[in-house]
Order: C-alpha cells, then sequence, then structure tokens
C-alpha cells in the first residue's frame, strides 16, 4: 500500500480530495501546512506526494526542492495543484523536477485518473 | 501654407495697402498744396501787374494833361505814382516781362523827367515824337502781360480741378481695392482656419465622448495639420497607456483573484460532480447540480480569460504567412460556421507577402474576430462573413466584413474597451478585442472598427506593416 501525503492549506481543496479519496477508497494523511508536512516526511517517507504551490511560510517550489535534494526522499512522486496556470508557470514547476501537475478548479474523475496513474 | 505665413502675408498686404494709400493722399495734399501756393503767387503777381498798369495808365494821363493843361499838380500826380510802382515791381518775381517793363520805365522816366524840364512848346513834340510811341507800345506790352497771366490763373484752375477729380477717383478706386483685398485676404485666412478647426473641434469632441479609435484629418501642411497630428498621436498613446494600465492592473489583480477563486472553486465544482455522481441518474436533484457545475465551469472560463489577458505571453517576431493562419482559423470554427449556416468568402491576392509578426498571436485576433463575427451573425441564423487581404503602400489590411447584427453607432468606439461586451452573461468576458487590439499594438499595426450601424454588419480591418 502506497502512502500519500497531501499539503494543502485550503480547506474545500483538502476536504474535497478527502471525499473523493473517501469515495475512491484511497487513503492518505493531510497537512494543512507545508511546514508540518515536511516534518513528517522526513520521518514517514511517503511514496505520494500531493501539494498547492502557493502555500504561506514554505511554497510548494521549496518543498520540492528540499525533496529533490534529499537522496532519502529524492524518489517521491509528486503532483502539484495550483490554481496560477500559466505555460511559464509550467515551465518552472517541471524545472524543479515534479512528475504531475493539475491546474484549479479540476474535475475530480481527472484529479483521480492522475493519482490512480502514481499509484501503479 | 502655413497659417503663419497666411497671416503674415494678409497683415503684410494690408499694411502696404494702408501705407500705400497715406502715401498717395500725402502727395495729393502736397500737390494740392503746390497747386495753390502756385496760384496764389500768381494771382498776387496778376494784381500787382494790374496796380502797375493802373499807376502807369494814370502817369501817362497826368503826363497828357499836364502837355496840355500846362497844370504843375499833374507833375506831381506823376511823381506820386512812381513809388508804388516800384513797390508793385519789387514784389513780382524776376522775369523777361518784368526786365523789359524796367528798362523800359527807367527809360520812360528819364525821358518824362527830360520832358518836364523843356518848354511848354517843346513838350509836345518832344512827347508825340519820343515818348508816346513808347508809351502806347508799353502799355499794350502790359496789358498782354495781365492777358498772359489771366489764361496762366485760369489754366491752373481747371488743372487743380482736374488733378483734384482725379485723385478722387484714384483714392475711392483704392479705397475699393483695399475693402475688396482685406475681405478676401480675411475669407482666405477665416477659411484656413476655421475648416481644420470644425475638423479639430469634433475630433476632440469624438475622443472626449471615449471614441479612441478617432482620428482627426486635417491637412498636413500647416499648423493645424500638426496640431492634428499631435492630438492624434497623443490618443494612440492614451490608448496605449489605457491598455498598459489595464493590464497592469488586472495582471496584479487576476493573480490574487485565480488563485483566490480558484481553491474555494475546486470545492464547488468537485463537491457538485462527487454528489452528481453518487446519486441515481434520475434523481430529482442531479439537475441542480448540474447547474452547480456549469456555474462552476462558467467561473473559471471567466478566471481563465482574466489570466490569459494578464499575461504576457512571449512574442516571437518570425516571417509570417497570413493566408496560412487565415485557413488554420477558418478551421477551428469550420463546425460552428457549420451550424450557424455561415458562407465565408475570401479575397487574398496571389503572392501574398510574408508579415514580421508572432503567428500564434495573430492567430489569437484572428480568432477573436471571426468568433464575434459568428456570435453577430448566429440570430440571424445564416450570414456571410468575407475576408478580404489588400496591400496598400508598406502595409497590409486583413479585413473582416460581416452580415451580423452590427454595432451601436455609439458603441463603436468602446468595442476596444476592456470589458466592454454587448454577449449575452456567459458567453463572452469582454477581453476578447481588448487583446487583439494589445496584439495588434506589439506589431506596430492598427485594429480599425466599423459598422454602418445595428444590423447592418460590422468590419474589422487589421492593418500590419509588411
Amino acid at each position: 500500500m502506497k502512502t500519500i501525503f497531501i499539503i494543502e492549506d485550503d480547506p474545500d481543496v483538502s476536504l474535497l480530495i478527502k471525499d473523493v479519496f473517501e469515495a475512491n477508497k484511497v487513503i492518505a494523511t493531510f497537512f494543512s501546512s507545508s511546514a508540518l508536512a515536511l516534518k513528517e516526511i522526513k520521518k514517514q517517507r511517503p511514496d505520494i506526494i500531493i501539494m498547492d504551490l502557493m502555500m504561506p511560510n514554505i511554497s510548494g517550489f521549496e518543498v520540492c526542492q528540499y525533496i529533490r535534494a534529499d537522496l532519502k526522499l529524492k524518489d517521491i512522486l509528486i503532483m502539484v495543484i495550483t490554481g496560477y496556470d500559466s505555460p511559464k508557470m509550467r515551465k518552472e514547476i517541471f524545472s524543479y523536477g515534479i512528475d504531475d501537475y493539475l491546474p484549479k478548479p479540476f474535475d475530480y474523475r481527472i484529479f483521480m485518473e492522475k493519482v490512480n496513474r502514481l499509484l501503479k | 501654407m502655413s497659417i503663419k505665413t497666411r497671416l503674415f502675408i494678409a497683415f503684410g498686404v494690408l499694411v502696404m495697402l494702408v501705407l500705400s494709400i497715406s502715401l498717395i493722399f500725402v502727395a495729393y495734399t502736397y500737390q494740392a498744396r503746390m497747386l495753390l501756393d502756385k496760384s496764389l503767387l500768381l494771382s498776387e503777381t496778376l494784381t500787382s501787374w494790374r496796380e502797375i498798369s493802373l499807376s502807369y495808365e494814370r502817369q501817362t494821363r497826368n503826363v497828357s494833361y499836364f502837355i496840355i493843361l500846362n497844370d504843375s499838380t499833374e507833375k506831381d500826380k506823376f511823381d506820386e505814382q512812381l513809388e508804388p510802382i516800384q513797390a508793385k515791381l519789387k514784389k513780382i518775381n524776376d522775369s523777361k516781362e518784368k526786365e523789359d517793363f524796367q528798362a523800359f520805365y527807367t527809360k520812360y522816366m528819364d525821358m518824362c523827367k527830360t520832358m518836364f524840364s523843356l518848354s511848354r512848346e517843346k513838350r509836345f513834340s518832344y512827347y508825340e515824337d519820343s515818348i508816346m510811341p513808347l508809351e502806347k507800345q508799353a502799355q499794350k506790352d502790359v496789358i498782354k502781360v495781365i492777358d498772359d497771366y489771366y489764361a496762366l490763373l485760369n489754366s491752373y484752375e481747371a488743372t487743380v480741378k482736374n488733378v483734384s477729380r482725379r485723385n478722387a477717383i484714384i483714392s475711392i478706386s483704392f479705397g475699393l481695392i483695399a475693402v475688396l483685398v482685406g475681405v478676401i485676404l480675411g475669407i482666405v485666412t477665416f477659411m484656413a482656419i476655421w475648416v481644420p478647426l470644425t475638423a479639430l473641434i469634433k475630433g476632440t469632441q469624438e475622443i472626449g465622448e471615449g471614441n479612441l479609435d478617432y482620428h482627426i484629418t486635417v491637412n498636413p501642411n500647416n499648423e493645424m495639420g500638426k496640431l492634428a497630428l499631435s492630438f492624434n498621436k497623443m490618443v494612440d498613446n492614451l490608448r496605449k497607456l489605457q491598455l498598459q494600465i489595464v493590464q497592469m492592473d488586472i495582471g496584479q489583480l487576476a493573480g490574487g483573484v485565480a488563485h483566490e477563486i480558484n481553491n474555494p472553486l475546486t470545492g464547488v465544482l468537485g463537491q457538485a460532480q462527487l454528489l452528481m455522481d453518487k446519486l441515481p441518474k434520475d434523481d430529482p436533484s442531479v439537475i441542480h447540480l448540474q447547474r452547480i457545475e456549469q456555474a462552476a465551469q462558467r467561473c473559471r472560463k471567466i478566471v481563465r480569460a482574466l489570466l490569459d489577458f494578464a499575461r504576457e505571453k512571449n512574442y516571437i517576431f518570425q516571417p509570417t504567412n497570413i493566408e496560412t493562419l487565415i485557413n488554420e482559423t477558418l478551421n477551428f470554427c469550420e463546425t460552428e460556421m457549420r451550424s450557424s449556416n455561415i458562407e465565408v468568402s475570401k479575397i487574398i491576392p496571389l503572392k501574398l507577402p510574408l508579415v514580421k509578426g508572432s503567428p500564434s498571436h495573430i492567430q489569437q485576433v484572428f480568432l477573436n474576430i471571426i468568433n464575434n463575427s459568428i456570435h453577430a451573425m448566429m440570430p440571424n441564423g445564416w450570414g456571410k462573413l468575407t475576408i478580404e487581404v489588400k496591400i496598400n503602400n508598406s502595409m497590409m489590411d486583413v479585413s473582416f466584413r460581416d452580415t451580423g447584427i452590427g454595432i451601436k453607432k455609439e458603441n463603436v468606439g468602446h468595442v476596444f474597451d476592456p470589458f466592454f461586451t454587448t454577449k449575452d452573461i456567459g458567453k463572452g468576458t469582454g477581453l476578447g478585442l481588448t487583446v487583439s487590439y494589445g496584439i495588434i499594438q506589439k506589431h506596430n499595426g492598427k485594429v480599425i472598427a466599423k459598422s454602418e450601424g445595428e444590423g447592418k454588419g460590422s468590419e474589422f480591418v487589421i492593418r500590419l506593416p509588411i
């Protein structure tokens, strides 16, 4: 069973993901702050991280950089969900070495497709 | 000709006219005065000669009486006349007549004195032989001099009359010419200022009402033309600035809005979809959930359009084939056009030159305009879109003419304004043409919107430098 961490500071989005996962019987750990999540990431080393980009204190970019720079953590699959969508943003975020990307607001079915792909 | 030159010429001509008229008047006054002086002198001389003639006649009479009556008082009377005659002679200007008369008179006086000294018997014969012929001749001479002066004076009077008549005619003619020239110059100068001024007033009114696409056309050779050019430039800059301000503010705003709205929107959209999937297809609540989903999708579209508008996309300028872009864009819209019964006709010259531009951006402009045309023709159930490409000097005009609902006259100047839309709610964001305008400006081109009015179709011309 692969472990999934969700880092999302917005309650609407994390609630939706919770509901979608519940309906699809996917288990995940939810974090509303990136600092808290980073601590747990180091401890538990999840297989998949799904996170927002624009978060207070530590942004998604920084989380990404941290994970990719750590030998133990660098193989974690990362999927980014963001409200800022632009070709420039996509280029930038993919340069950080993420595995998938989904602009908000999204169709939950597409979201699940992407999660399932990561789970395989 | 510049207005400054015109005004200078008009003013100069008027000054010259006034100066020449004044000079003519001065000359006439001087001439009249000269004539008057001369005629005064003539009449004075004439009077002197007449007085001389009278005194002289008296003297001759005295001489006669003296001879006949031997009355010494006659001799005294004769002597009395000598002084006035000499005084009068002195007054007269030097002339041949004066010289002759003086010569004669000296001789005459000498002869008379001789005669007076002679005995009574001898006096008569002496008078008859020596004085009388001379006396008669002198009388005749003096009368002739007087007659001559009379004639001269008369001719002078005639000259004065003629001259004053001529002067009056010339003065009146000059006055009339001055008035005529003044009127013509006035009209010419007035027209040179008034015609462009009206165009400027109309232009400023149009622009003042917000029609920033209005261009003032004035003969560009003079100051008014330059004023109009500067004004047009100012309006162009104003439009550019407006777009920049809108893009800047909206850019910042859109970033924040996108993030803030996209999060709750994700919840709305996702939860509605989730619930919809959980409920049986025939559940009466499904229809409401569908409506929630549609509304959320609309929100997403608006946020996306805002972001598209605000984002400065990378422009890659390269030689671009406009015909290919037109065809590609038409392919995108083919289905929509077919369903709306829209016929397309293309008038594109062979061997179209390439345009230096960013193909994806130009295509976005074409797509925006064609989409607008389709929407404008949809209500009629049919339509015709004519795409015509023309080459003018170093510009390429791409015109999109449709038979759609047209643009209201008061709206023509606002179609490029941000958020201006006449489409139904949810159909348009009001940013399509604003974005198009910005793109074409980046290409140093122009977008011109034309419409004869509501119901008469509209035309958009994209002017790009080749």
